[in-house]
């Protein structure tokens, strides 16, 4: 024992104590004196949050007829952990991509499309991979049989839009897609309700304006995750509230109608042709060109309220091919922008998308005429008696060199000693040139008096109709031109206003630019006597229904809204133009007297104006736009309905047989009614169903030869 | 049966001194709950891990079990047998062991970029361990032969006897555990009775020998970013910046560290409890049934159930240095010594890499890391430890 040396053991034992010391003093360190920090750090190595996507609402016609809804569809995944080697996935989205897609030459592309989707940043990575929505019972059974041939595929449920009716409405019901890339931010940055890059939204019509409403709140799950992205445990679960559903005032089957109308005459334009007069046809004008009639649009309004009943557009596009996902080569041909038009590939004066009741700008030509009317009394530059002779021409007194100074009616008709009434009824051009004039020279008394009411009658400014990107349309006055042409002078070459323009401003035409809703619109307030209704789409929101209501509980109702104060509307200025509008149906030379043939006008008058717009440089017969707005029955309105046709020649041949064909059905004073609704099979991009002009048993489109305006 | 009085005296008498008597219980007690508590964090560190590959949450501790219970049976063997005995077989277990390091580099499997490992079918061995415990025996045998001075010929000659099996080790390359020897034979050599100048001599050479080794390239990159992380914990690297296999793997150890420190942290004072450490749970520190178990203390059980590691560790500590105090003769203190310079350094330094203030080797803890060699080895000390207790009268 002697030889142990407890010395040096005693500094041996120092040295360990002190060891231990260190090592108990940087413990304390880390666990007492630096704990709260790391907590948060590994709070954020190990919270991993899903979003759970609330069931969409609903959109539904003033019946409850749903025009939009939900349905479970089948959807493949693929685990990200099995893909993560591009080889692997590879492999893999070329077999998959081969049991999806029937036709072997696009299977390549197919894998491409799942590659793209695996780098794209809108999906969640924690989620499994979507690859293909939509899948058939079939290709669903067939991969289920056989998941351990393709590990890391999952085919499940999940709720995808459907929209039973195609191309019913789709203008104003939109259609949904992920978030656009451009705008991504719009919704990734806002608070609450949180958008992730992956949802669904939104893009167009109702579905895009209504967002907010139809999405719902969606849940999450906050998962706890472990360094390789594995879910540990579920920490916590907040269940996602359904979307609100959206009543429109649309009505589904008059809707319908009004589409299968506007349609078949279109297609039955495209079989006429433009009669050309000697000097025409002394230019090389064929007879045989026909007219392209392209496009057009019809509104059904109720003046009484500005609620819309139906709203068609045409070229429309079948709402199922946006919702199952359309690729980006049949996009650009839907929307046809510039280059895909200049490539041939589409129309641009035919591009589906583009909701022309709201977004088209047409020149109102003669329909115009009322807004000139009114403000010809209402503002006492002219009693409602006054009378000019038309010898068919007018002529400026004082003419400018170069400038135009003579304007003719249309076929240089001579219309005799007209007032107020027989110029709106047989259409007198010269009666509103000279007013046009008038108005301008005697700006110093008057002000610019056409601007002015037609801005009360809601030109010029959006109508505020609950369907995005709408048109405000133009009321030129000398300030707005030059403001428009220094803005952008190549666009807008002059910002000179000469008197000529006022002179085709009376008309409706030169840079007058109004939409088919605002003309509608017009026409309603003065049939309402002066109500300047803001027009609404939406009757309604209410709330998701229960398992035993058709529809919730309404949330809020949107009301008759007012656009623009209440214009005085006495009898001096009403009855005369009421007179006259009643006479272009009911009159024999009435400008639509031949297209309301047979309209039974004794027990339901029809006031409405035709009216002719001339379009493009050449001016030429056949691009006219075709223009017919109306209300019946005129002293006690129901229905406002105004048509706009493109490229379709006179205003009675085109537009007015639909109009015609709408107030039948609406009335109830002929043998046309609305066809049933009839939802449509799942779309198939190999045939898609043509709902063309096929118009219902007992409905006749009229015919009219005239030839004046 | 009638009791023979004086027979039962003498038997009392003799065995006063039996070895059987003086086994230091509170060792074994305090060696058998690290052991117990090395299972449970075993478990709990690679439970998530084999649950998520289908496997048993107890393979690894079924396999630590099988390894401390040969580990238990080989310190009773080794407690039984004479400590004065195993001296004579101290040369013949040197040789033997050293010359299966030796044949390392030629018949053993390399793991993570060191030749270390004999492979017998599912059975691995890491003769390294082994070589720790017989070592000790060898350099205890003939520096306890000058009988309290070590002059400077048996001092150098007491350095080349460990040099052989550290130099075959730092050959594997396993710098941590060649560590572990200099450790081990600094303390045998200081009580040893070794001049402290020539003990200053060796601890300067040793120094500049570390430098050299750093400095001449010696190392490959990944064994100098180990050494040199937890002096830098935080580069400029990120995942996307480190392009060359080095920087990948710098950065793979400093985030390896940084792991380990944030799961220490979050246990806090309490812990977070058995099995509900999220670090641990989420695989977020690598190695952590092996090298940095001690992460998995930490957040499980906190600073109490860490210090209380500390303490049983402390207490080991402590009984093995009474232990060399006690013996009858100073190759029974040598022994104890050098058994408690192995497990102290390697608790300090494995704990220390754990909470960042010492390099990252891969150097197990003591009764806690999963790892059979090691375990059995460490057993087998603690017998010899053992041996020399119960001899302390004998």
């Amino acid at each position: 024992m002697a030889d142990v040396p407890r010395l040096r053991l005693g500094v041996l034992g120092i040295v360990i104590v002190s060891l231990f010391a260190v090592l108990l003093g940087r413990l304390w360190y880390l666990q007492i004196l630096t704990a709260p920090d790391a907590s948060a750090v590994a709070t954020v190595n190990i919270k991993r949050t899903v979003q759970l996507t609330p069931t969409r609402g609903r959109i539904l016609d003033r019946n409850g007829v749903v025009l939009a809804d939900n349905k479970a569809s089948t959807v493949i995944t693929v685990d990200r952990k099995v893909i993560v080697k591009k080889k692997d996935r590879t492999q893999l989205f070329e077999r998959v991509a081969a049991v999806i897609e029937p036709d072997p030459a696009k299977v390549a592309d197919k894998a491409k499309a799942f590659e793209s989707r695996y780098n794209d940043e809108r999906y969640q990575e924690l989620e499994a991979l979507p690859v293909a929505e939509n899948v058939t019972d079939r290709q669903a059974i067939y991969l289920r049989e056989r998941v351990e041939d393709f590990p890391g595929l999952d085919v499940r449920e999940q709720q995808v839009r459907t929209y039973p009716y195609g191309n019913l409405a789709s203008h104003i019901i939109g259609y949904v897609g992920r978030i656009p890339k451009e705008n991504k931010e719009l919704y990734t940055k806002r608070a609450e309700p949180r958008y992730q890059p992956s949802d669904i939204v939104g893009v167009a019509g109702i579905e895009l304006l209504f967002e907010d409403d139809l999405r719902g709140v969606p849940g999450q799950v906050v998962y706890e995750v472990d360094a390789t992205n594995r879910v540990i445990r579920k920490t916590s679960e907040v269940a996602p509230q359904s979307g609100r559903d959206v009543v429109l005032t649309i009505d589904a089957k008059t809707q319908q109608l009004a589409e299968q109308a506007l349609q078949a005459e279109l297609e039955y334009r495209r079989t006429q042709s433009p009669s050309l007069s000697a000097e025409q046809q002394a230019l090389g004008l064929s007879v045989a060109d026909t007219f392209k009639a392209p496009a057009g649009s019809v509104v059904v309004q109720d003046p009484n309220n500005g609620d819309i009943i139906a709203m068609a557009s045409n070229p429309s596009f079948d709402l199922r091919e946006l919702s199952s996902g359309i690729t980006r080569d049949r996009s650009a041909i839907l929307n046809c922008p510039k280059e895909t038009a200049d490539a041939g590939l589409c129309d641009p004066e035919a591009a589906p998308l583009l909701n022309r009741a709201v977004q088209g700008k047409y020149a109102p030509g003669s329909t115009f005429k009322l807004v000139t009317s009114m403000a010809m009394i209402a503002t006492g530059l002219h009693p409602s008696d006054y009378i000019i002779e038309d010898e068919g021409s007018f002529q400026l007194p004082k003419c400018e060199e170069g400038e135009k100074c003579k304007w003719s009616n249309a076929g240089g008709a001579k219309y005799g000693d007209v007032n107020v009434i027989r110029a709106l009824t047989v259409s007198s051009d010269v009666f509103y040139y000279n007013l046009g004039y008038e108005f301008f020279k005697d700006q110093g008394i008057y002000g610019l008096a056409i601007q002015d009411m037609a801005e009360r009658l809601g030109f010029g400014q959006a109508s505020g109709v609950q369907l995005p990107f709408e048109s405000p349309g133009f009321v030129p006055t000398p300030a707005r031109k030059k403001a428009r042409h220094d803005d952008n002078p190549s666009a807008y070459p002059t910002g000179f206003y000469p008197i000529g323009d006022n002179v085709n401003l009376a008309v409706g035409q030169g840079d007058m630019l109004a939409t088919p809703l605002q003309l509608a619109n017009a026409y309603s307030t003065f049939a309402n006597e002066g109500f300047v209704n803001s027009p609404n789409i939406v009757e309604k929101v209410t709330a998701p229904r229960t398992v035993d209501t058709e529809l919730g509980e309404t949330v809020r109702v949107i009301g008759q809204r007012t656009l623009r104060d209440k214009l005085a509307m006495p009898d001096a200025v009403r009855d005369p133009i009421m007179l006259g509008l009643v006479g272009v149906t009911k009159a024999g030379d009435g400008t639509a007297h031949k297209t309301f043939d047979g309209f039974p006008l004794d027990t339901t008058p029809v006031a409405g104006k035709t009216g002719t717009a001339q379009t493009g440089a050449k001016q030429l017969d056949k691009d006219d736009t075709s223009l017919f707005v109306a209300f019946a029955p005129a002293f006690a309105p129901k229905y406002t309905v105004s048509v706009v046709m493109e490229k379709s020649g006179f205003g009675a041949q085109a537009a007015a047989p639909v109009a015609r064909l709408m107030f039948e059905s609406l009335l109830g004073v002929g043998s046309c009614k609305p066809a049933d609704l009839v939802p449509l099979p799942e779309f198939d991009p190999a045939a898609p169903v043509e709902r063309a002009g096929l118009l219902p048993d007992g409905c006749v489109l009229s015919t009219n030869t005239g030839e004046n305006d | 049966m009638a009791m023979n009085l004086p027979k039962a005296v003498d038997s009392l008498h003799r065995k006063h001194g039996d070895p059987r008597f003086h086994i230091d219980w509170v060792l074994v007690a305090s060696a058998i709950a690290v052991a117990v508590f090395g299972l449970v964090n075993i478990y709990a560190a690679r439970r998530q891990w084999l649950m998520d590959k289908n496997l048993s949450e107890f393979t690894y501790v079924k396999r630590q079990l099988i390894a401390l219970g040969i580990g238990v049976v080989g310190a009773a063997v080794v407690a039984v047998v004479d400590y004065r005995k195993w001296r004579e077989y101290a040369l013949l277990l040197f040789v033997g062991t050293t010359g299966l390091l030796a044949l390392v580099p030629v018949f053993g499997k390399e793991v993570g970029g060191a030749r270390a490992w004999f492979e017998f079918g599912a059975l691995q061995l890491q003769p390294s361990e082994f070589a720790k415990v017989t070592m000790v025996l060898a350099v205890a045998a003939y520096a306890s032969l000058g009988r309290g001075t070590l002059h400077q010929r048996e001092l150098i000659f007491a350095m080349l006897i460990a040099a052989v099996p550290s130099a075959l080790i730092l050959l594997q390359p396993d710098l941590g555990t060649a560590m572990v020897f200099g450790a081990m034979i600094m303390a045998i050599l200081l009580i040893a009775g070794a001049r402290m100048r020539h003990i200053a001599v060796v601890t300067v050479l040793g120094i500049i020998a570390v430098v050299a080794i750093l400095g001449t390239n010696q190392l490959k990159d990944y064994q100098i970013n180990r050494l040199t992380a937890f002096a830098n914990p935080s580069t400029d690297l990120t995942a996307a910046t480190a392009d060359t296999p080095a920087e990948r793997n710098l950065l793979a150890v400093q985030n390896n560290l940084k792991q380990s420190q944030t799961a220490i942290s979050v246990g806090g004072l309490h812990g977070k409890g058995f099995t509900n450490g999220t670090q641990t749970n989420g695989k977020f520190v690598p190695e952590q049934h092996t090298d940095f178990i001690f992460s998995a203390v930490g957040e499980q059980f906190g600073f109490v159930g860490s210090a209380a590691l500390l303490a049983l560790y402390g207490l080991i500590s402590f009984r093995i240095w009474r232990t060399a105090q006690l013996s009858r003769d100073l190759f029974g203190a040598l022994v104890c010594v050098g058994v408690l310079a192995w497990m102290v350094f390697q608790v300090f330094e494995n704990i220390g890499m754990a909470m960042g203030i010492m390099p990252v080797t891969g150097i197990p803890l003591p009764l806690m890391s999963y790892g059979g060699s090691a375990t059995m080895a460490f057993c087998g000390a603690l017998g010899l430890v053992c041996n020399v207790h119960m001899r302390q009268y004998t």
